[in-house]
């Protein structure tokens, strides 16, 4: 596991979101309540992507058909969305955000 | 369920009342009218946020591509009420209810099931409930049996844990558009280890011109517990288009049952795009009777999440697609766990130049073990103008999941509509009966005045369209 | 090469008109990431082919080899032909890949049954890289033909073959399309037949070969009482996908289509087998069965099994079923409890299961090679756990 660096946390303003990509995997942060959560963006129940969704309440909504996931705990708060998705650490460093993550998946 | 008079004219079920409404607002929905809606309700806070919220993505969605494109596109959303109240005060006991409204009622029967012992009854008009009773046995155990937006005022914390979890306003643009105009529909429940004995009922009416019907039920029942909801619908005649766009959340928890009966018999020219789920948990069963008769469009496909070890999910749909009906009905079952087992039977008529369809999936994921599923679709074609598909997907992702599926379609049989009629029958007679054995499963689930009612309502199908001789 | 014949079909469209193809279409659901190889098929050049004596026919894609005389038979090279095999095949439904082979074909040629055959007429495949071949097969009236689209092991590089299928009146035709090679590519095959009055297709599928081994098929039953009949068989491991997409119009009256196809899929291999059986207003007694079985022997195999109907006559008879699971414990212990091991049992079951497609009389000349794949893919499987 490294700590990855990506965008720089003034880049996400409270209760939205952006998209970092690698090669092979792309993950989803989120501003919450001042705190920046990662987790996967594709939605564990269809081909959609979570950070193009709407956050609130620590919540994220899928924009397909509207699961909800726990931001802190990825779980899947409604249906359709049975299983959770993968959530990741966060800190901040010089201003960057850090997400720890394998690099090798 | 009290014995319905049918008299067998045309649409013996449609003719509607003069209006006599408190508050009617304009065609057409906006935010205005969600919050004026809402105050008038007397909402919580995070009940109107929801509304809006629902709103937005009622918007942003398009509408759906793969199902009965011609007709949906007639559909004119600003062409619809959303909302009107038609009487002051919800009603406690049958001296309070507006007579009009009795009226209609008593067409339908309902106050000689009144006199008869009977369960609580939540009667619908205008997408407002205006009578409501409970029995006094039912409140004893400790049931909630009330109209979903009295539920909202007294029962926050219950409705808030569950309500559009099974079914959130991003789900479809119909469940969106529910949720952001719900009135009305059941809210049930059921504390543990509690049987209730009688089906409870519900019954709804579109009646103003062009009036939409947003009813949202939630059900819930707790563990070991049983419950069986019964609706049953009908709709005066108008040449505009009208639009039912319901949502049913039901969740069952473990070693619960839950059956919910619908016999829809909306007037021909009524638009019925219906959400309906549940979530069963570890050996709960959850079971969908669903007979779809009425309808110019029908989509619903009720599902079941088998979230835990043990669950069981059925359908039993019946569907009849008469002249210038669609169909499209069918069934989701999502297996989540082992040991989750599921049956769908799905029997579709179509006569007159109707199209009826069944569409339904099956889905294992991987883990759900020895899950086993089994869909068996029939459908009877009774001339050469109509029509019937089939689409059942299946992704099975599960090696030991054991699942099966058989479809057959065909038509009256000959030998059997000859023999009837040498014995006496008129062909339409003959036909009719052998309707009525197709779909004898469906019936045999039934009350039996619902069952009797319903085998009528198989006769004048068959009679009205001119079905056979 | 001359494609006379292709630029009539289209003749304002083009390949890059279109959308790329994607797992989200009907059409190329369940088939992940192998998408991406078909959206640009980059054609390869020529290679020389060898004539052999055991085929009637040797083609690499691009030319062919002509083997054998056979009175019977006519071939033509696509060169020599000025106008499609089938006019109607303008009008079936095409998405950016069907276009593409349109577009791209390398070679191919024209076979004509004049007259009866009880031998088989072979038609052998090889190739190195990219080909798209097209066979244009035309049996005459009142005439029996048999044709065998042979894909074994010469067969190296990916190929996209189209077959058109002409049967004129009372014509019938028998076609073992099999696909058996043990490299790592493509075999993605469009086939469309027309069948006038009283014309009989049967086609015999193997599919054992490639990692991505699909079929497509658009049967017209057009003429009264025209029949058609699939049977085959398909047996993934590693990472295969065995694709079959059937797609049966029943037009005419009296018309009939029979299907059944079986599978047993181990490793991380996956099945699809979709399609839809029409059968348009007016046609009258029309019979129509489908049946499909997949066995699953382990955790990561999957077996997608979707037909759909469309029924638009009500004078019919119509059925289908289809499933998909392990075999089935009882019958496990029927033969185990007489003595029998598990691995020997699972074989014995996987035999019987492949031998109600496998031993019918018409599968006959290719029993025996169908018969020793079987086993030794299941062997692999065994080995492997």
């Amino acid at each position: 596991m490294e700590k990855i660096k990506t965008i720089k946390s003034v880049d996400i303003a409270e209760n939205s979101s952006a998209l970092f990509e690698t090669n092979d995997q792309q993950i989803a942060l989120f501003n919450c309540e001042g705190q920046i959560y990662a987790i996967d963006d594709m939605c564990s129940h269809a081909e959609a992507s979570l950070s193009e969704g709407e956050v609130y309440d620590c919540k994220v909504e899928c924009p397909l058909h509207g699961a909800e996931f726990d931001l802190k705990t990825g779980e899947a708060v409604t249906l359709p969305a049975t299983k959770s998705v993968k959530t990741y650490k966060t800190e901040i460093n010089d201003g960057y955000i850090y997400v720890e993550m394998d690099t090798n998946a | 369920m009290a014995n319905v008079d049918i008299d067998l004219g045309k649409y013996s079920l449609g003719w509607s009342d003069p209006e006599k409404n408190v508050f009617k607002p304009e065609k057409g929905l906006n935010e205005e009218i969600i919050r004026k809606m809402s105050e008038i309700k007397d909402e919580p806070e995070w009940m109107l946020d929801f509304r809006l919220k629902a709103y937005k993505r009622f918007l942003d969605k398009p509408m759906p591509e793969w199902v009965a494109k011609e007709k949906l596109d007639s559909l004119d959303f600003d062409d619809i009420y959303y909302y009107i109240k038609p009487t002051e005060d919800q009603a406690d006991s049958w001296d309070m209810v507006p007579d009009e409204i009795k009226e209609t009622y008593e067409k339908l029967g309902i106050p000689e099931a009144e006199r008869s012992y009977l369960a609580g009854v939540t009667a619908q008009y205008e997408s407002e409930v205006v009578y409501h009773r409970n029995r006094e046995d039912l409140e004893k155990l400790g049931v909630i049996f009330c109209d979903m937006d009295t539920a909202v005022r007294e029962y926050p914390e219950l409705v808030q844990e569950y309500f559009g979890t099974v079914i959130p306003p991003g789900d479809n643009k119909f469940a969106a558009l529910n949720s952001a105009v719900w009135s009305g529909g059941s809210f049930i429940y059921v504390p543990k280890g509690v049987h209730i004995e009688d089906p409870l009922q519900a019954y709804f009416r579109i009646n103003a011109e062009n009036m939409g019907q947003f009813e949202r039920t939630l059900i819930i029942v707790d563990e070991g517990a049983s419950v069986h909801y019964i609706e049953g619908c009908s709709a005066p005649v108008y040449t505009t288009d009208a639009l039912h766009s319901a949502v049913v959340e039901i969740i069952v928890k473990p070693s619960g049952t839950c059956r919910y009966t619908t016999i829809q018999n909306w007037s021909n020219d009524v638009f019925n795009l219906v959400t309906k789920r549940a979530q069963a948990f570890a050996n709960a069963t959850m079971e969908w009777i669903d007979a779809n008769i009425g309808s110019s469009l029908t989509v619903k496909y009720p599902s079941v999440y088998l979230m835990e070890p043990g669950a069981h999910g059925e359908v039993l749909s019946v569907a009849f697609a008469n002249a210038g009906q669609h169909q499209d009905t069918g069934a989701k079952m999502v297996h989540l766990a082992p040991d989750t087992t599921s049956l769908i039977t799905s029997k579709s008529i179509s006569k007159g130049g109707g199209r009826g369809a069944y569409r339904g999936l099956v889905r294992v994921e991987d883990g759900s073990e020895t899950a086993k599923s089994f869909v068996r679709c029939d459908a009877l074609i009774l001339d050469d103008e109509s029509r019937s598909d089939t689409y059942p997907y299946m992704e099975i992702e599960e090696s030991t999941a054991v699942i099966g599926h058989e479809a057959t379609v065909s038509k009256v049989g000959e030998d059997q509509l000859f023999y009837l009629m040498s014995r006496g029958l008129t062909e339409s007679e003959a036909t009719s009966m052998i309707v009525a054995g197709f779909v004898e499963e469906f019936t045999k689930t039934l009350p039996m005045e619902y069952a009797m009612e319903f085998n009528k309502l198989i006769e004048l199908n068959m009679i009205e369209a001119g079905a056979v001789g | 090469m001359n494609k006379n014949i292709f630029e009539k079909k289209f003749t304002t469209l083009s390949s890059n008109d279109l959308k790329q193809i994607s797992v989200k279409d009907e059409d190329w659901k369940y088939i992940g990431k192998k998408i991406f190889e078909l959206n640009d098929i980059e054609v390869a050049k020529n290679k020389d082919i060898e004539p052999s004596n055991d085929f009637d026919i040797n083609s690499n894609g691009f030319q062919y080899q002509l083997n054998t005389m056979n009175k019977a038979v006519d071939v033509v090279d696509i060169k020599d032909i000025s106008n499609p095999l089938i006019v109607d095949s303008l009008m079936r439904p095409y998405d950016k890949f069907n276009l593409e082979q349109f577009e791209k074909v390398t070679g191919g040629f024209k076979v004509s049954f004049n007259d009866d055959t009880e031998e088989y007429f072979t038609i052998n495949y090889e190739t190195q890289s990219n080909s798209i071949p097209y066979v244009g097969v035309n049996v005459e009236r009142n005439k029996s033909g048999k044709l065998f689209l042979n894909f074994d092991e010469l067969v190296t590089g990916s190929t996209y073959p189209i077959i058109e299928i002409l049967l004129n009146e009372n014509a019938n035709l028998e076609v073992i399309m099999s696909v058996t090679t043990t490299t790592e590519i493509n075999v993605v095959n469009s086939l469309y037949a027309k069948l006038h009055k009283d014309a009989s297709l049967l086609v015999h599928n193997i599919s054992t070969g490639a990692t991505f081994s699909r079929s497509r098929m658009d049967i017209d039953l057009a003429g009264d009482g025209s029949e058609f009949g699939l049977d085959g068989i398909y047996f993934g491991e590693n990472k295969q996908i065995h694709d079959n997409r059937v797609f049966v119009n029943h037009l005419g009256k009296n018309t009939s289509s029979n299907m059944i196809t079986k599978g047993v899929l181990g490793h991380e291999s996956s099945s699809v087998f979709t399609g839809t059986i029409h059968i348009a207003e007016g046609a009258e007694k029309t019979e129509s069965h489908q049946e499909n079985r997949n066995i699953l022997l382990s955790e990561n195999a999957t077996a997608q099994s979707v037909p759909n109907l469309e029924i638009l006559c009500d004078d019919v008879i119509c059925s289908h079923g289809s499933s998909v699971g392990p075999i089935e414990e009882s019958v496990y212990h029927y033969v185990m409890a007489r003595g029998v091991e598990k691995v020997d049992a699972d074989k014995l079951l996987i035999k019987g299961f492949f031998n109600e497609v496998i031993n019918d009389s018409k599968w006959e000349i290719i029993h025996d090679k169908v018969s020793n794949i079987i086993e030794k893919k299941y062997m692999n499987l065994i080995e492997s756990n």
